[in-house]
């Protein structure tokens, strides 16, 4: 018997069972819409996280440091090390070997990389803004001159150009706070006034002698200058409100200043301690024409430890990964519900057609074939429920798309469903597969069924 | 021609053995119309499902046009159902929710034959019962008569040398079975398919060539002509 003549039999059989059918088919369209729902949130996630580095992360861009555990896990513990003067420790606690400017000068001597800037990590102790003495504190950091941010107000330099020395990009955040607050009317007055950061020194050790020097010379008050951080102030201009966008996170909460500007404020605040012109890292670009990935391993051959733009996209889509494999594990329990309900339904088909079974042995049909109908059959019923669930999961994702996307604030233009073919017709595929195996008991016992037994049925 | 050289059929195991056929020995010349008479459990059932090859005979030969079925392995053996025997039941065994086209297409389909050669031997066994017009209905809505005429279609689409006809009456009125039978008497006669009719129905008996009444798994008697070199019911006992 030819398949094709099969295959029509197996869909002709189930048309003539509809009811029974349709209700198999659905059990295991729960499994394809979820399945198919995965999949979509999954590509949608990726392609999210895609665009989230693409806007915040320059693909050639590369991040050295000297020390490998800063990009391993952080609970995992280590023992006692040694002191080394270049040792300093992250925010989080960290322990961590710095960058110094001798290992800046080595990559500068590479020649595949620009724009090594080091971290700077410039610490204020407040700030005020032009025509009132409130003072505030934030974060300062470098402006990234690789990546071109949007703007609420104001503008930015051209991409590659860094800021003024006397430039501060300011959060719009920011200036909400300064419209609540009343010391300005509107967000846009901020840019063109002034900021002023105060900086201080770290506090330097004082010999008794000199406490007794100071004294001397100038009585208590002295003593106290002697003793106090040294402070200096400096002052800004807004040039621009840094926008907050769904898919940015530089300059979403920080001040920006030009990379001359942290260093100088860094170096004023570390003077004298251990931290001086030392750095938690480096970035750099790879120049054009030089992969990144190459460059990272020959610096990890020379002991730096460095991380990629594609390092820190398959961190995120290690994330994205396991949530879509949680979701796609829910569909999976729900397919081997749904395969009992094939194996049941099947068992109560072959059984309703003993009859047309034993004739079709009768009239010569061999046992193989019977099977393979039997087989095909659960086939179809796998086909349905696969168009079925992966058919309402597309129409109410669709239809879902713009609330959801409303719903996480993602941004306008971004999908967190997206419906690719390609996976769904696998997965359509793997419900066929599936459905056949599910269909190989109660298609064994139709093959074996004695069609003289099974004409006597009445 | 049919042979049946000692076939015997057991049932059951060592001790609760029961032996359907015992010993059964005839020739059948092609193109006769022979009856199988017998009361329940006197094994004329049985004797048609091994001659058909439907069912393996515990021991003896059943050769048909020179060819020993008891050698046959099962392939074979469903291949032979296929392609050289035609069946007709009690209880028409119609498919009830395909059209009348599909039902008579299944042996051809088995067979793997083309769609075309197919459809020709389809309309042609429709033609012959007289059920053209109902080649896209569904058997369900046929009568009893038409449904038996379809099975009868279905036994000679593929052009058999033989045909079974399992009591083919036994559920219809006497007009429309009468009308079976001229059916399958003209069958045999025009196109000389040896018709093999297992029936009770003494009269429906009668109307074929001869007669082979069996009791208890034996030959007891035969009547009529078209049986060569019988050796008959004295031979086992």
């Amino acid at each position: 018997m030819k398949l094709r003549d099969i295959i029509k039999r197996a869909a002709r059989s189930l048309k003539n069972a509809k009811a029974r059918t349709i209700l198999t088919s659905l059990a295991i369209a729960v499994g394809a819409f979820t399945i198919t729902v995965s999949l979509a949130a999954g590509a949608g996630a990726r392609q999210y996280a895609d665009k989230l580095i693409g806007s915040n992360v320059n693909p050639k861009v590369l991040f050295i440091v000297k020390d490998k555990t800063l990009f391993g896990t952080g609970s995992a513990q280590s023992g006692l090390r040694e002191y080394d003067p270049d040792v300093g420790t992250t925010t989080s606690g960290a322990t961590i070997k710095r960058m110094t400017q001798k290992d800046i000068d080595a990559l500068q001597k590479r020649g595949d990389l620009e724009f090594i800037t080091p971290t700077y990590s410039p610490q204020t102790r407040y700030l005020r803004f032009e025509g009132s003495d409130a003072r505030f504190t934030a974060e300062v950091s470098s402006y990234d001159p690789t990546i071109l941010s949007e703007t609420a107000a104001g503008s930015l330099p051209a991409q590659g150009k860094q800021l003024n020395n006397t430039d501060i990009v300011v959060p719009e955040s920011f200036a909400t706070t300064l419209t609540d607050k009343k010391i300005i009317h509107a967000k846009t007055d901020l840019i063109g006034k002034s900021v002023t950061l105060t900086i201080a020194q770290s506090q330097t050790t004082v010999t008794a002698d000199e406490i007794a020097a100071a004294y001397a010379s100038g009585g208590q008050t002295a003593v106290a200058a002697l003793t106090a951080p040294q402070t200096t102030e400096l002052k800004f201009t807004v040039r621009a409100l840094s926008k907050r966008s769904a898919t940015s996170l530089s300059g979403s909460n920080v001040l920006q200043i030009s990379a001359s500007q942290a260093r100088f404020i860094a170096e004023y605040t570390t003077k004298g301690t251990d931290s001086y012109q030392k750095y938690l890292g480096v970035t750099a670009l790879a120049k054009t024409g030089k992969d990144p990935a190459t460059i990272k391993t020959e610096l990890e051959k020379k002991g730096y430890a460095a991380q990629t733009a594609k390092d820190l996209q398959s961190l995120i889509f290690t994330i994205v990964n396991t949530l879509q494999g949680i979701v796609a594990g829910f569909g999976v329990v729900a397919l081997i519900a749904s395969i009992f309900g094939i194996i049941n339904t099947q068992y109560i088909s072959v059984l309703e057609r003993t009859r047309e079974i034993g004739l079709m042995k009768a009239l010569g049909m061999r046992g193989k074939h019977v099977s393979r109908l039997f087989q095909f059959e659960a086939a179809w019923i796998g086909f349905l429920g696969g168009i079925i669930g992966a058919g309402i999961a597309i129409v109410v994702g669709t239809l879902m798309n713009p609330w959801i996307t409303k719903k996480l604030e993602i941004g306008d233009g971004n999908h967190i469903l997206i419906f690719q073919p390609l996976p769904i017709g696998l997965m359509i595929l793997g419900l066929i597969l599936i459905a056949m195996l599910a269909g190989y008991f109660p298609a064994r016992k139709a093959a074996r069924l004695d069609p003289i037994e099974a004409l006597r049925t009445e | 021609m049919i042979e049946l050289k000692n076939v015997s059929k057991m049932y059951g195991k060592k001790k609760s053995v029961f032996l359907a056929l015992d010993t059964v020995s005839c020739r059948i010349q092609n193109g006769a119309s022979i009856a199988i008479v017998g009361k329940s459990g006197s094994g004329k059932s049985t004797l048609m499902h091994v001659m058909s090859g439907l069912d393996r005979a515990s021991s003896g030969d059943i050769i048909i046009d020179d060819v020993n079925l008891s050698d046959l392995k099962q392939k074979a053996v469903d291949s032979f159902r296929n392609q050289q025997i035609g069946f007709v039941f009690q209880s028409f065994f119609v498919q009830a929710n395909e059209s009348c086209y599909h039902n008579v297409t299944l042996p051809l389909e088995i067979d793997g034959l083309t769609g075309a050669e197919r459809n020709r031997r389809v309309e042609a066994a429709l033609a012959q019962v007289e059920l053209s017009d109902k080649r896209n209905s569904r058997a369900s809505t046929l009568s009893g008569g038409q449904k038996q005429r379809l099975a009868i279609a279905r036994a000679i689409v593929n052009n058999p040398t033989i045909l079974f006809a399992d009591e083919p009456t036994g559920n219809l009125d006497s007009t429309t079975g009468q009308h079976i039978e001229n059916l399958l008497f003209k069958l045999n006669k025009e196109s000389g398919t040896t018709l093999i009719v297992v029936t009770h129905d003494d009269e429906l008996a009668r109307k074929c060539d001869t007669q082979i009444y069996l009791k208890d798994g034996r030959i007891d008697r035969v009547e009529g002509h078209a049986l060569q070199n019988q050796e008959s019911e004295g031979e086992s006992s």
